[in-house]
């Protein structure tokens, strides 16, 4: 029977057939995957290609479909070479030659078996890999896995730059060529950053930089100063009370009564549009007082026992031996407080009038002018350019944040060092 | 120390008396030698808490303006919630000031009742929910799937570069986030916008836009401490995990998932204790955005509260009953979800 359809088919029909009729299964889920795979990109792909090719687009268009057509291709090549190898494994995955050759002579007897061993195309591709028939396999996998997966990144790339590009380019740009603006400038043009910063919005713009400058240097010393030294004295394993005092901080999370209360109080202490109820109500933060004390119980007793033998105050142990063993902690926690102060809004919304120009955060009075989407209708420049203004403010307000991306990047690079979150 | 030691003396004294054998040997004679004090489970405590108050007599100092600042700006407002309690029907901000209307005018319980009947609570409820559930099942995973992306590059110098460039929204805030989105969706000159039309106008896409941009501007960074959870992986087990015939899908499910369930634990604790609070500046900014109007459908409850008490003024002390309320689901959520992932996964806040 096994010679009469070695016969008919023919040695490579033969052993197809062998492999179909033992491991037809996961072949068969193989390369159905990979087709549905290369269709999915292929359709979805084109989609996508044509559309950024028909909103003039063309070259990011041409790029993505060069893109696709790689993901496609590279899925039919290894259909192809997963028949292929199927069609050559002759006893099953992953088994030395040796045991492949015996499960042959077995099959069809000594002569065929050594035809075979000595057969150009599979000492060809056994030498060619160089490694496991296994591994062959596998690396093509590889392959679609990380197109995919560069595609996907690519694809979230472009949806986090895309927007970003062109509305800041908008800030350059003149107004009347707004609507032919992509990715870059189209009639390059300082105006919209001259009125938001020199002329007639400068005043008001400058007054809600101050404002937030002021707010976030007082916020960021202040906050972190206090909860380090209280975060110092809960370091201590024999601080009496210890519990009871975390615990008094950490309901302070848990729990808190709402807004309503709050702004009754500020309106109480008569502290209503005025940027010290901003600054108060953002100074406690208890996480922040956490991260402190974790790390400081990481901190060698012995040090500070010795700088307490050589007469070392508990202040100076602080400031001159705490402190600066502790400065990647401090400038995380820091980088957080400057961050989040600087845009956050959601306070000064309920503490500040919109009307109260003298009291606003810088992120308060991009939202006002948001709102309030024309700013100035009368002047016929601005009609044309109250786009362009807003963007130019938007991006000059994060000029500091954008001399903190340094730190950023050194922070991404050098992986996240927070301590657990543990009471 | 002192504590410590009282203790350990105590209980053997106590119970080599009452069994009259001895528990170890060598130690009876010692101990029954030793005076027999009654049992008390803190002995010496007073006593030496005092010692530990005048040893870091100076860091109490140290713990006073943290202390301060929670008791003013934390515990004082929650005296506030006495407000939840008035009538209000007497109670009027414009007629008298604070204190006034605290003291005077009587009180009830119907506002904690009244927030079951009010319709709108109920929406805001509902939306905020909604939106909150459906932020957990496509944002809460998307960021460990870049994270595990980025982890299978085989550059890892390039996985840092993108993850620096779509950490970058995370820093702007929303105002600009949703200017920027505003431009890109005008129908006139955005790019998207001039293909799908305003809309940003319309209720029906509020909520995925508003699920849209929370991720656009929070998964990057959301995905750095997943990302350096699973560079922190020992590179031995994805050897041995070769070696035992694992491809890379298994090894990414069996292996770096979950390696750092931990810190996927941790996340969700805190991501289902915000469940109720949707990011009050985020909905506000778009409520105001285009409309400013407020439909039923854009209505969460940060909003709502913020709407009635400090914007209208109209009903304070319901709006305080609702903040209440509103902080009691939340502390309700915390606890209950830290115990969930504590029972389940073996990790929790704390």
């Amino acid at each position: 029977m096994k010679q009469g359809i070695y016969r008919f088919f023919g040695n490579y029909a033969l052993r197809h057939f062998k492999y179909w009729a033992k491991n037809s299964a996961p072949v068969f889920k193989g390369a159905l995957s990979k087709t549905l795979t290369a269709l999915g990109c292929l359709t979805i792909g084109l989609a996508i290609s044509l559309l950024l090719i028909f909103y003039s687009l063309w070259w990011l268009g041409v790029a993505f479909l060069a893109l696709v057509l790689l993901v496609a291709v590279s899925n039919i090549v290894s259909f192809h070479s997963y028949c292929y190898l199927n069609a050559w494994e002759l006893g099953g995955e992953g088994k030395p030659l040796d045991e492949i050759l015996a499960i042959a002579r077995g099959r069809f007897g000594e002569a065929e078996a050594k035809r075979l061993a000595t057969s150009d195309r599979m000492m060809s591709k056994r030498r060619h890999s160089g490694r496991h028939p296994n591994k062959i396999r596998e690396s093509s996998v590889d392959i679609i896995l990380n197109v995919i997966n560069l595609t996907a990144l690519f694809a979230g790339i472009v949806i986090i730059c895309f927007p970003l590009l062109n509305y800041f380019s908008l800030a350059f740009n003149d107004g009347a060529f707004n609507t032919q603006v992509v990715l870059f400038p189209v009639q390059p043009t300082l105006a919209a950053l001259k009125y938001v910063l020199i002329t007639t919005g400068a005043a008001e713009f400058w007054q809600a930089f101050a404002n937030s400058t002021i707010i976030t240097a007082t916020v960021t010393i202040a906050s972190n100063l206090m909860m380090a030294l209280a975060a110092y004295s809960l370091s201590k394993r024999d601080f009496p009370f210890r519990g009871g005092i975390l615990m008094y901080f950490v309901i302070t999370m848990l729990f808190s009564s709402g807004i309503v209360p709050i702004y009754l109080m500020m309106s109480m202490l008569g502290l209503l549009n005025n940027i010290l109820s901003v600054i108060l109500i953002s100074l406690s933060n208890v996480a922040n007082m956490l991260y402190f004390k974790t790390f400081f119980e990481g901190i060698s007793v012995d040090i500070e026992e010795a700088a307490k033998l050589d007469g070392a105050s508990d202040l100076q142990l602080f400031f001159l031996i705490v402190i600066p063993m502790s400065l990647p902690i401090i400038g995380t926690c820091c980088f957080f407080t400057i961050v989040g102060t600087w845009n956050s809004y959601g306070s000064a919304m309920l503490f500040i009038d919109p009307g109260a120009t003298k009291a606003q955060p810088l992120a308060y009075y991009l939202y006002i002018m948001l709102q309030s989407s024309t700013i100035n209708r009368l002047d016929p420049w601005l009609q044309t350019n109250a786009q362009n203004v807003e963007a130019a403010a938007m991006l000059a307000s994060i000029i500091p944040i954008i001399l903190m991306y340094p730190y950023v990047v050194k922070y991404i690079k050098g992986g996240l060092q927070l301590g657990s979150v543990k009471g | 120390m002192n504590h410590d030691r009282n203790y350990m003396s105590a209980t053997p004294v106590a119970e080599a008396a009452g069994e009259g054998a001895p528990l170890y040997a060598g130690g009876l004679e010692e101990t029954l030698s030793q005076p027999q004090t009654p049992y008390d489970p803190h002995p010496g405590f007073w006593k030496d808490q005092w010692k530990r108050i005048k040893k870091h007599r100076n860091l109490l100092v140290f713990l006073l303006p943290a202390m301060l600042v929670s008791l003013v700006f934390s515990y004082i407002p929650m005296f506030g919630i006495l407000f939840a309690f008035k009538d209000p029907t007497q109670f009027d901000l414009a007629k008298a000031d604070v204190m006034w209307n605290l003291t005077h005018g009587g009180w009830t319980f119907n506002n904690f009742v009244s927030i079951f009947y009010d319709a709108s609570f109920i929406k805001a409820v509902g939306n905020t929910l909604l939106i909150n559930v459906i932020r957990l099942v496509l944002c809460f995973p998307l960021s460990i799937i870049i994270a595990v992306q980025l982890s299978e590059l085989k550059s890892q110098s390039l996985a840092k570069v993108i993850l620096i460039v779509i950490s970058i929204p995370n820093f702007l805030s929303w105002a600009i986030v949703i200017g920027i989105w505003r431009g890109f969706l005008d129908p006139d000159i955005g790019l998207l916008g001039r293909v799908t039309g305003h809309i940003m106008a319309q209720d029906v896409w509020f909520k995925p836009l508003l699920v849209f941009f929370s991720a656009w501007k929070n998964a990057g960074w959301g995905c750095i401490l997943y990302y350096s959870a699973i560079m922190a992986i020992d590179k031995t087990y994805y050897e041995s995990a070769t070696l035992e015939g694992a491809n890379r899908l298994q090894k990414m499910w069996y292996l770096t998932i979950p390696s750092i369930l931990p810190t996927i634990a941790l996340t969700l604790v805190l991501n289902i204790s915000g469940m109720m609070a949707t990011g009050f500046e985020l909905v506000y900014t778009m409520m105001q955005v285009n409309r400013g109007t407020f439909t039923s459908s854009q209505i969460v409850l940060d909003t709502y509260i913020y709407q009635i008490s400090v914007l209208n003024r109209e009903n304070v002390p319901f709006a305080t009953a609702l903040g209440v309320f509103n902080g009691l689901i939340g502390l309700f959520l915390m606890v209950g979800g830290n115990y969930l992932t504590s029972k389940t996964l073996k990790r929790g806040l704390w």
